[in-house]
Formats: C-alpha cells, structure tokens, sequence
C-alpha cells in the first residue's frame, strides 16, 4: 500500500483509489440486481448480501483495502463488546481511547501522513534547519474518513450508554459498510441506523416510490447542475478565462458554489433514493444551505450529517458554549479548523475550516453584544440581507476549498481589485443562471413547502409526471463530464 | 381512473409499478426519438452522416485515385474542402470525413471499422496536429458510438486509459444511440438558448502542448506506424497532414523520424509561419487562414498523390507482368512486391514542406 518515493518526484503524495460513481451506468445496473435480488431474501440472508454486495462495491476497483476496512470494523466491534461488558469506568476509559487512538492512527497514517511530514520539513528548513523526511507515496483509500468518524461515533455512544454494542459483528459490519453511504457519506448515526440493520425490513411502496423520485433529483444536481457549473468554475480556476479580475473572481466563485452544492447534494439524494430502494433512511444531509441567513444557520444546512457529528463528538465534549468566554470561541475555531482539516491534507481546507470558525465567532460576538442589532431582526428585508451577504461570505471560503493551494487562492483573490470587461463574461454568467436559477428556485420551493423534494406531498400522478420531465432534463443537458463526486476525495 | 381523480397521496405498489414503467417508456422513447430525429434535426449530424456514408462508399475506382481526407475541426475550419478538390485536380477523387474533437485512438479504430466494413479508399489523408497523434484522449462516447466498433471497444477502452466507471460509460454509448449522441445532443440545444456560446467555450480549449520528450515523440511514431500498418493491409496509402499552428508542437522532429521509416508526413506550411490573424483561436484556422493553408495542402497532396498513384500503376503493371510469367515458368517464383516498389522514404522526402 505505500512505498517509499524519493524525495522530489512525490507530485501528488496522496493517490485517491477509483470507485463505483453513482451516476455511471455501472453503479445502475448494480443497483438494479442488488435491489432485484435483496426482496427476495429473508432478513438474515438479506444482511449476508447486502454485506456481500457492498464489499463488492468497496472492493471492485481494488481489493487492498477491504483488509484495512474489515480489520478496522473488526477492532472496534470487539473494543465496543468489552466496553459494554465492563464495569470499570477506568477500563471503560482505557479502551475507548484505545480505539479512539486506533482509529485516528488509521486516517492520520493514509491522510495526513505526508502532510503532517510535508509542512514540518518546510518549517524546520525555514528556520535553518533543513532536515530530509521521507515521504511515502500513500494511496488514500476511499471513504476512510466517513466510516472511522462512524465507528467513532458508534464507539463514543456505547461507551456513553446511550446504545447498546451490536451482538452481530455481521449487523455491525453492515452498518459500517452500507454501499449506499460508503464512499461520501451521509455520516450515519449508530442510534438511527443501527436498529434498521439489526431489524426486520419489509418492502414499503411509498418509500421505495420515493426513493426512485430521490435517486433522480440526485442525478439531475448532479448531471445537469454541478457538471455544467463545473466547467466555468474548472475555466475561471485555471485561468482560460483570463487573468484573474472581480468578474472572473465572481463567475469562478459562484460556479464552484453551485458545483459543490449540486454535487454533493446530488451524491446525498442518490445515496439516499438508494438506501429508500433497500428498505433504509438516511439522514437528511442538505437543507437549502445558500437560503441561510447566518453562518450558523449555513452549518445547520450544509452537510448536516458531518456538522452534527462534529457537534456532539467534538464541540460539545470540549465544552460547547456552555464554557465562560474566550472558551466558547476556542471550542469553535478548534471546531472548524479541524471540519476543514477533516475535508484533505491542505492548508487551504485549514483556511477554509479557519475563516468559518471566524465568521462563527464574530457571529457570535455580534448577536451576544447586540451590536448591528437590526440587521438580526426578522422582517423579510433583513432576511434577504442576511442571506446575500452570508452566501456571498460562503463564497469567498469556497475560493480557498477550490483552489489547488494557498497561493493559487491568494493571487486569484488578488483579482478582486481589478475590473477588467470581456463580451464572454457575460456568456458566462448567463450560462450560470441558466443552471443555478433552477437549483435556487427549487430550494426556495423547499424552503416553503418543507419537502424533501419537489411535489413530494402532491399525488402520486403527478411525481410519476415529474419523473418523466426530470428524466427529459438529465438525458438532455447533462454535462457529459467525467468528474468524480467532489466528496469522494474526502 | 384513480391516479388521476384521487387526492390519494400515498403510492402504492400499483404507482411503483407504473412509475418504473413510465422511467423506461421515457427512456425507451427518448432512444427511438434519437435515432429518428437527431440526423434531421442536426446539421453537423447530417453532414457527418453523409460523409461517413461517402467514405463507406469508397472503391479503388479506374479513372480517379479515391482519397479519404479525415480529421477534426483543425480540417473542417482550417481546409476549403471544394478548393482543395479543384486544386489537386479532377483525377483525384476526394472525400471528406469531419467528426469533431477527435484524436489518434478515435481514428485508428475508426478507420478499422470503415475498413471492415467495406470502405476501400487508395489514400487515407489524416489531418491531426502531433499533440492529437499522441494523446490518449478520445472524443467521447459520440465517436465511441459513431466510429468504434463493438468487438474493438474493450481494447479502444484500454488504449484511451478508462477506468470502470468509463467502460460502463463507453459499452452504453457504444449500444444506445441516444447515449452516443446525448453530448452533441446538449450543445445543439444550448447553442440554440445561447447563441454566443461558443465565444465562451472556445476559451475552454487548452493550448495544445508540444511532443515533451523521446518516449511522447517514440509514442507518436508507434501510432504512425500502426496506422500505417491497417491502412496497407487494406490497400490504401497513409498521408499524415499537420496543420499550422502558432508554435512547433514536435512537428519538425515527427516529420524527420516518419521520414526515416518511410511514413509520409506533410506540413504544407510550417508552424509559426501564419499570422496570429489566422487563427480564430488558439490553434484554429480563420478563412483568411484556410485561404492560405487550403493551396499549400493541395499543391502538397498533388504531389504525394501523383507519386502514389504513379506507384500503384507500376504494381498493377508488375502484378500483371507477373501473372504472364507465372503462367510461363514453372514452377513460380516467390517474389518480393516490396522490392519493386518505388522508394517511400524518397517519396516522402521529396514532399517535405512543399509549402515552404
């Protein structure tokens, strides 16, 4: 799995293994026997296959890591029997963190490993000091971040009581490797999916219905809006569009926005739909983001299941706001340093991580101090205030998500000085509108009808006649475009 | 009926059902409406049609050399095609074959398919800048559709470096015509909301890179030789066309080395040598471009074509004297053909940079 490479010749350290992407034809027919044949199985049998087909799908394009990925389920599963068994608390303690320390062994080693490596090597020759570390080429393999923060999850709540250890390391295993999570989340609760591994599942009409509905929003974010947005943003942030200027700054930005939104919203609602087609609920993990009217209210939107997470398993446990002071705004920034560390081994998700932490925390300040107190009111003018302005700060931190390093951010923020006009920036931002509108305006449907997605309360007919005109949507204005799911990587 | 009137808003299995009925119906449709509409709806899908149709068509005719002229946009944008055919002159009979955003792979198993499938041209003219000839890129799931032949996809995939997830892409492509199609599709409706569009998508292209290094330059002339090798085995002639560019993209050294096996390369005008004026963009010609480059190639291929042609009158003309010897002697004599060939690498040769 790793190798020693010479120093020099490293390029991109950390190699992210290919993987079953969910809108390739592939992961289609794969679900369709998946699905065909689980209805037909009892529930013991039906777990045995599931569990089956979904190392077949971690598996399929390399085998490598099934070991890392069963060993890891392995060590905890038998870590969070002893936990239960225990009635020493200092036992109990000892061997929480012993898997915590396992765990975080595991993803710091294939993660950060080079990273961590990389900027000591670069501070220590800053201060004198050149030292030659080796770095390992590292193959980063898929979904580790997802399921460790899982089984950190699990492992936290049966240390905490609030859940029973799994009796079944097959129910157990299952709940770590569900295909439909695996890659890119959602990050499941143990107490919300736990139980509907480990009871019976009878076929649901409405919730399969639903899920076909789901798995197609999912492919029209993702097909039609994140891919046509990511060739602008893909332009603006190579430079074919010129020089970095306000304009390019703006249409690269925003591009990103809605690609990153369509993307990963996309993955989620697949993801979703295709776990709904196997009897199972996933949490919702996106709830109309960019209609956020602070950045507080943006985290309760924005990957909800990674927020949450980071919430009760980091926050909290570090004090939360309950702390006096200066606390509180340490518990937050050390939140979201870590959110952004979590998403790769860069510094720019460090700044990313650091400019939320920030805005959280002046945020806070504000509301606390009641410092430009009108602006928190809730008259409808404010609101819209609110939400242009955070969106517009969202953006801003999606530069440095975006950009391939600290530098390549900077000097494309350099462009917000500079105003230069070209005809086809206007192209640009009609093309955009084009396919960010329509996201928009079915988020703020959502927004108001509080669905999951469009026309979900209305007749069955109806949907059916959705379907058709979303099926029409994908099949002709999809991008065409080989782009993995921008969460994969994470 | 209860679907339409009831207010009912819980699906049931019945509504499952219908709903996956209706996905394929839809589906299904959009398939049929694909194959029946896209080609009379579609000019560039019209034109395409014909000139694959034409090529497919092509014979070793008596009184006229047939010659297929295939390539990407760098030959429909950079080449005057009636121009071309008047300047190299009535006893060539030349045909066109445009599919855009190609590269060597889309070419090499393009040109197997036309073979197999009766195509019988006497000089196959391939117009490709050398960042094409050694790419691995391919043109996308319409030439995977289009130009590729099923029994070659998995290799064709292999060659373009797909991964599984693209390999499923290909197969659908390669099957559905609609999956084929669905990009050309998207751009012939996006172009008819923006029709400014292609100002913006044209800054999208990346500038071609030169040939870096031996093992790129030693790429591109394995590829040269493999086309080479399928067009003789079909008993057509090879001619590799670079056209201009702003800068040397390994041309000069691609020339020297095709030369030297006996490939025929021509660069009808050197690269540099055009105005910036010329090009629409970055790497395609503008008419005032193509006005120049179309005569340069003409007087080039003329050339070539003259010497193929005056070599393959010379094998008729051996293989017939041979026929009469062989009826008189026996028992007959195992003969080299290769041996009475004129020399390709002098031909080769004395083509060279003819524009320049």
């Amino acid at each position: 799995m790793a190798g020693l490479l010479p120093r020099g010749r490293q390029g991109h350290l950390c190699v992210l293994l290919k993987h079953m992407w969910f809108d390739s034809p592939a992961y289609a027919l794969f679900l369709v026997l998946v699905v065909a044949v689980y209805w037909r199985l009892d529930r013991k049998r039906q777990n045995i296959f599931l569990l089956a087909a979904s190392y077949l799908f971690y598996g399929w394009w390399d085998y490598r890591f099934l070991l890392l990925m069963i060993g890891s389920t392995a060590i905890d599963f038998f870590i969070a029997r002893s936990i239960q068994r225990s009635e020493s608390q200092s036992t109990r303690r000892t061997l929480l963190v012993t898997s915590l320390v396992v765990n975080f062994a595991i993803l710091g080693f294939f993660k950060y490993f080079n990273f961590f490596t990389d900027s000591l090597t670069h501070v220590l020759g800053t201060l004198g000091l050149g030292v030659s570390a080796p770095l390992l080429r590292i193959l980063l393999p898929p979904g580790i971040s997802f399921y460790t923060f899982q089984e950190i999850a699990y492992i936290v709540d049966v240390y905490k009581r609030k859940l029973p250890a799994a009796e079944s390391f097959l129910d157990y295993a299952l709940f770590i490797s569900l295909f439909p999570h695996l890659i890119a989340g959602p990050i499941q609760r143990p107490s919300h999916l736990l139980p509907q591994v480990q009871s019976p599942r009878n076929f649901q009409s409405d919730q399969f219905f639903d899920g076909i509905l789901l798995i197609l929003s999912g492919l029209f974010r993702k097909c039609v809006i994140a891919d046509n947005c990511a060739l602008l943003a893909n332009a603006a942030f190579s430079g074919s569009l010129g020089p970095s200027n306000l304009p390019v700054l703006a249409i690269g930005a925003y591009a990103f926005a809605w690609q990153i939104y369509g993307d990963f919203s996309g993955y989620s609602d697949i993801a979703r739909g295709s776990a709904q087609l196997l009897g199972f609920h996933f949490m919702v993990n996106f709830r109309q983001p960019y209609l956020a009217t602070s950045i507080q209210d943006f985290w309760r939107r924005w990957h909800i299941s990674l927020s949450t997470w980071l919430r009760d398993y980091l926050y909290i446990p570090l004090g939360g706001s309950a702390e006096p002071g200066y606390k509180t705004y340490r518990n937050l920034f050390a939140t979201m340093l870590l959110g952004g560390l979590w998403h790769g081994a860069n510094w720019t998700f460090v700044v990313w991580g650091w400019l939320h932490g920030m805005a959280l925390a002046i945020e806070r300040y504000f509301r606390q101090t009641g410092f430009l107190g009108k602006i928190f009111d809730r008259e409808v003018k404010w609101i819209w205030l609110r939400r242009i302005v955070v969106f517009h700060l969202v953006c801003l931190s999606w530069v440095f998500f975006r950009a391939e390093s600290l530098s390549s951010a900077i000097s494309l923020l350099r462009g917000l000085g500079h105003w230069t006009w070209q005809p086809e920036y206007f192209v640009a931002l009609k093309f955009l509108a084009l396919f960010a509108v329509p996201l928009f305006l079915m988020d703020l449907y959502l927004e108001h009808s509080g669905e999951e997605y469009v026309l979900q309360q209305r007749t069955p007919a109806m949907r059916v006649a959705l379907a058709c005109g979303v099926i029409l949507l994908i099949s002709l204005f999809s991008a065409n475009q080989a782009n993995a799911f921008i969460y994969f990587q994470f | 009926m209860h679907l339409s009137t009831s207010n009912f808003k819980t699906p049931s299995g019945r509504h499952v059902f219908l709903l996956l009925l209706t996905c394929a119906l839809v589906c299904a449709l959009i398939e049929a409406g694909t194959a029946f509409e896209f080609e009379r709806i579609s000019r560039i899908e019209q034109r395409r049609e014909k000139e694959y149709q034409g090529a497919l068509e092509m014979h070793s005719a008596e009184h006229a050399t047939s010659v297929l002229v295939a390539g990407n946009s760098l030959l429909l944008e950079g080449v005057d095609f009636p121009q071309l055919q008047q300047d190299v002159g009535p006893e060539f009979s030349l045909r066109r074959l445009v599919v855009e955003g190609t590269f060597y792979l889309d070419w090499y198993y393009g040109l197997r398919r036309m073979f197999a499938s009766g195509a019988r041209p006497n000089v196959v003219v391939l117009v490709l800048n050398p960042t094409q000839l050694s790419s691995s890129a391919i043109g996308g799931d319409y030439t995977t559709h289009f130009l590729v032949d099923k029994t070659d996809l998995l290799q064709f995939a292999n060659d373009a470096g797909a991964d599984r997830n693209r390999m499923s892409s290909m197969a659908l492509a390669n099957i559905s015509f609609f999956y084929g199609a669905r990009a050309e599709i998207r751009n012939w409706i996006l172009g008819e909301i923006l029709p400014d569009l292609p100002n913006l998508t044209r800054s999208f292209h990346s500038t071609p890179k030169p040939l870096a290094g031996t093992d790129s330059q030693e790429l591109a002339m394995q590829r040269l030789q493999r086309l080479d090798r399928i067009c003789q085995e079909h008993g057509a002639e090879l001619v590799f066309v670079i056209p201009p560019s702003n800068a040397d993209l390994g041309t000069s050294a691609l020339s020297k080395a095709a030369s030297a096996i006996g490939i025929q390369v021509l660069i009808p005008i050197a690269p540099g040598l055009l105005l910036p004026s010329d090009y629409s963009d970055r790497f395609h010609l503008s008419p005032n471009g193509a006005s120049k480059f179309t005569p340069a190639l003409a007087a080039g291929l003329r050339q070539v074509l003259l010497v193929s042609e005056s070599r393959r009158n010379m094998t008729t003309a051996f293989k017939s004297g041979l026929a009469i010897k062989r009826r008189l002697s026996d028992p007959p004599r195992q003969t080299s053909f290769a041996n009475a060939l004129p020399d390709r690498t002098a031909a080769g040769k004395a083509v060279h940079n003819p524009g320049n």
